[in-house]
């Protein structure tokens, strides 16, 4: 870290690796490249998790993944988890709780027998279960859950601890990370990455990874690159610190049945996620919304979730909310990350656009783009997150 | 859930925001008061015309006038109101004595949502039976009671003395006030001391009464530690250089039954800052503040700024500035033509340059130089607790910045200092004041942490339109 | 302790911990319970120096004057004014 006033006096001028941003991704991947003795420069603009990854929930939920490509790559990311917890250490609360997807009226449970036929074909252990024996299983759950599906591989983590204890880990095997340092230029010549441009350094490296997360499309201009990626807004509320409520972390089926069923998602109305934290704080999210880089909360936002939630855990009335915070979600028009190499501009990696993922997916993100670079090699191709799905052409070249 | 419409929604029924109602009532604007406390008046004049004293100054005759005039008009006045956020338009989400959810629009929002107390931690603080000076006065005023036989003052500035007075006047003892700053060491200039005269007589008479009924003042004395079992049994001080440093063999210890601390004060400029506000960081206007013109209009267009928000400095300020905040809000109301009140206006201006000027020696006595801050926090071990809803420890702090994490924001997430229920209410100036020491940034640099709607806790219930 | 000669609201009834307490309408939740010499109010979050708090403030800020009043948990006592027959439960531990 660069100790103010800002001075250039013990930093080296090569990087083996840049990565732009310390958010999730990027300090999953510096970790991960770590592990291949690789030591990569990271710099961060603001402070780490100072994004996305300091604004989220925690949850590390399977069920209310695509089906495919999107749940292959999330149960691949789960089982690393279990492994990351002992090198990572206790302190980022990972915590198999299991998770809920409760039901709320038929049009749904109907969508959902459908979800979880889907998902079980695709290798994820999932149960459908009744109101009673949801209550039963989670207390605080009012009649109006009319049935749930339950996926014990579901949990929770605290995802700004998670990317602390990457980095931490990155660093004591020789990673830097630069703080409160943004990315003026990339040099790119005859169609490769040669530096990175910060407001007080310049870095020869061959390869740049873009982390950036909701700003990623910012890194892309720097290289001339039309990069898909949008920050969508949510909103969560936070409660005081309460006794243990939550045994599971839950979603409702709203998010999930929208998928099987476009009426749903036309109606309207909003899907919610509960999470309780080690602290004992709960989370209460979500919205979804293009607002540009607004990061602020409204009144609307708020209230929607409080009303949505209270009918569900009514428990809940009396718990006072302290804060509120936006978070913006990298969004991507199919939904799927951008990973890998970009053609056309040698040592420019992808890896951003997670949208709500980026916590549940930073396990095996991290792994597949340290091993491209340490090896060429990754455990499955990533064709088809490559940025050029979306049809991006004209990349500058100086 | 209810709604409201107004012309103008005053956030804060203390001095500046009364006088403002009253102003602008009588020029028939439709006014809504919003205040949480039980009764109006804010700090200043808890406990009405009992509480106050044969010395009681005009401001307080004025503003004990004003609440009685304000329940006689039309202005509506709605206490323990919270005022949980506003939004452009403007809307102002408000929680209610019944945990009810009211939306108030309006085109104009003054606020003049008053100061607290701001603190420096030492060992024990957290124990109950240390109070805040302003919480004694409080239990003196409003409620006619003491909160023990002994109490020891501690801290800095007149206010500590002021308390004394009040806890004296009870029948309680006060044995030592211990105060950090050393004897005056700025004269004031002749021409200050002879426009704000009867001011200057006063903290002269406080001092005095203090001295004659035995209670030691000490300068250059800092409180080190509050010891006891659940309670207050003893506090322990200790002579201070003029660096800021404890001198060694210097430690007092006095019997206590209550320890009253206060470090001066810190401006609440939440809503302001929710609101987009401009804010400025001037140890001389007392720390962070709203910055305003001369009509005491925010950055904001159609939002101003009264009383403690602008510059801690009183209350006489706090009536010139209330009356000329609602003068300029009239104006833009059109409920007042260009030529009118000329006169006033312009005298309460120059009255209010004056009160500023009375505002900024007042508050450089009791600031503190950089490089005593940072001595002082250096000397403080590491368990003495800075955020005190999720006990976080001045050496986790210290841990924090040594990896890296040297800004609020970051402290914040990897401490939790200030993610407590109080939301950094009672941490917030420390963790700027630790950071300071810390990384040797001017306050003006250090970016704070940014607040969102609720800016006060309330039940889920009450958010979601339900009586909880 | 109650300062001597002051004017008070009429005297009345309240419930703390089951015990019944004298207060006097206008006093303030916190003040009543620290005539009582009922310091401890709340816990403390992880009890790293002390178990409880007791309020600190005064004023509304601080939020550690937090008890359960008539069923309705988290209420800072020092923004609560007594009424007949109040509930009080308190949780210094």
């Amino acid at each position: 870290m660069i100790p103010y006033p800002h001075t250039a006096v013990s930093t080296p001028k090569t990087a083996d690796v840049v990565i732009i941003g310390a958010g999730v991704i990027g300090a999953s991947i510096a970790f991960h490249l770590t592990r291949h003795g690789i030591k990569p420069l990271v710099v961060e603009k603001n402070e780490p998790a100072a994004g996305s990854s300091g604004a989220c929930d925690g949850l590390v939920f399977l069920q209310s993944k695509k089906p495919g490509l999107h749940l292959k790559l999330a149960l691949e990311s789960r089982k690393r988890f279990d492994a990351l917890i002992h090198i990572l250490g206790s302190g980022i609360e990972f915590k198999k709780t299991g998770g809920m997807c409760v039901i709320e009226d038929e049009a749904e449970l109907a969508a959902m027998r459908l979800s979880v036929d889907e998902q079980r074909r695709s290798g994820l252990d999932m149960e459908l279960i009744g109101g009673d024996e949801a209550r039963r299983r989670e207390p605080c759950l009012s009649e109006k859950v009319i049935a749930a599906t339950f996926s014990a591989l579901d949990a929770q983590v605290n995802p700004y601890a998670l990317t602390f204890a990457f980095l931490a880990a990155a660093k004591s095997a020789g990673a830097r990370i630069l703080t409160g340092e943004a990315v003026r230029a990339v040099e790119v010549v005859s169609g490769k990455t040669r530096s990175v441009i910060t407001d007080y350094h310049k870095f020869s490296s061959a390869v740049v990874i873009n982390a950036a997360g909701a700003l990623a499309a910012e890194v892309g201009r720097l290289v001339g690159l039309k990069i898909p990626i949008t920050p969508r807004r949510g909103q969560i509320l936070v409660t005081a610190a309460v006794p243990p409520l939550l045994r599971h972390c839950l979603i409702s089926a709203q998010y999930v049945a929208a998928k099987f069923n476009p009426e749903l998602a036309a109606t309207g109305g909003t899907g919610f996620s509960l999470e309780q934290a080690d602290s004992g704080n709960i989370l209460i999210g979500s919205s979804r919304e293009f607002v540009g880089f607004d990061r602020r909360t409204t009144f609307d936002g708020i209230r929607t979730i409080a009303s949505r939630i209270v009918p569900v855990v009514p428990a809940l009335k009396r718990v006072p909310v302290i804060r509120t915070f936006g978070g913006l979600r990298p969004y991507t028009p199919d939904g799927l990350p951008i990973l890998g190499k970009v053609a056309g501009l040698e040592g420019f990696i992808m890896a951003a656009g997670h949208e709500g993922d980026g916590i549940a997916l930073s396990a095996i993100t991290g792994e597949l783009i340290a091993d491209l670079i340490a090896t060429g090699r990754t455990q499955f191709p990533l064709d088809d997150f490559q940025l050029e799905r979306f049809g991006v052409k004209d990349v500058q070249t100086a | 859930m209810g709604a409201k419409r107004v012309d103008v929604a005053i956030v804060g029924a203390g001095l500046a925001g009364a006088t403002a109602a009253d102003v602008l009532a009588r020029h028939g604007a439709r006014v809504l008061v919003l205040d949480d406390n039980l009764h109006p008046g804010g700090q200043y004049l808890r406990g009405g015309r009992q509480a106050g004293s044969r010395w009681t100054d005009g401001a307080r005759r004025r503003g004990l006038d004003l609440i009685d005039r304000l329940a006689e008009t039309r202005v509506e006045v709605r206490s323990r109101a919270e005022v949980l956020g506003i939004e452009e338009g403007f809307e102002l989400l408000v929680a209610d004595e019944s945990g009810e959810l009211v939306v108030v629009k309006c085109e104009h929002v003054l606020l003049a949502t008053g100061a607290r107390e701001r603190f420096m931690p030492f060992k024990g603080w957290t124990r109950p039976g240390v109070l805040s000076t302003g919480a004694v006065q409080i239990l003196i005023k409003q409620s006619g009671i003491l909160p023990a036989r002994e109490t020891v003052m501690a801290g800095t500035g007149l206010f500590l003395a002021a308390v004394a007075r009040d806890i004296q006047k009870s029948g309680g003892q006060v044995p030592v006030v211990l105060e950090e700053a050393p004897v005056f060491t700025r004269i004031p200039p002749p021409a200050l001391i002879a426009r704000q005269f009867s001011r200057f007589l006063q903290g002269g008479a406080l001092l005095a009464g203090l001295r004659l009924s035995g209670t030691a003042v000490r300068h250059s004395t800092r409180v080190l530690e509050a010891r006891g079992g659940n309670g207050v049994q003893e506090v322990v001080a200790a002579r201070v250089d003029k660096a800021g440093a404890p001198i060694p063999g210097s430690e007092m210890v006095y019997p206590a039954g209550c320890l009253a601390v206060g470090f001066g004060f810190a401006a609440n400029i939440d809503l302001a800052q929710l609101a987009g506000c401009g804010l400025a960081y001037n140890s001389s206007l007392g720390g962070w503040v709203v910055r305003v013109d001369e009509d005491l209009e925010t950055t904001v267009d159609g939002l101003h700024a009264a009383g403690e928000i602008t510059a801690i400095g009183g209350a006489a300020k706090s009536l010139s500035e209330g009356q000329l905040a609602a003068y300029s809000i009239l104006r833009r109301m059109g409920l007042l033509k260009s030529g009118e009140m000329i006169d006033k206006i312009s005298t309460l201006k120059e009255m209010r340059r004056r009160q500023m000027a009375f505002a900024r020696y007042f508050n450089s006595q009791y600031t503190f130089h950089p490089d005593y801050l940072t001595n002082w926090v250096r000397s403080l071990p590491d368990q003495v607790l800075v955020c005190r809803c999720e006990e976080v420890s001045l050496g986790d702090m210290r841990r924090a910045v040594a990896d890296g994490f040297d800004t609020p924001a970051g402290v914040k997430k990897a401490t939790r200092c200030g993610m407590g229920i109080c939301q950094g209410s009672t941490c917030k100036t420390i963790l700027l004041e630790v950071l300071a020491a810390l990384t040797g940034k001017p306050h003006s640099q250090i970016l704070l942490p940014s607040v969102r709607t609720p800016v006060k806790p309330v039940y889920l219930g009450t958010l979601a339109g339900q009586n909880p | 302790m109650r300062i001597p000669n002051r004017h008070r609201g009429r005297p009345i009834t309240i419930h703390v911990d089951g015990r019944l307490v004298t207060a006097y309408s206008g006093e303030t939740l916190f003040a009543v319970l620290c005539a009582e010499g009922i310091i401890a109010l709340c816990p403390a979050h992880k009890g790293l120096t002390e178990t409880a708090r007791g309020g600190f403030c005064g004023m509304g800020v601080c939020q550690e004057c937090r008890v359960t009043v008539d069923g309705m948990p988290d209420r800072r006592a020092c923004m609560t004014p007594v009424r007949e027959g109040m509930e009080v439960v308190t949780d210094g531990g």
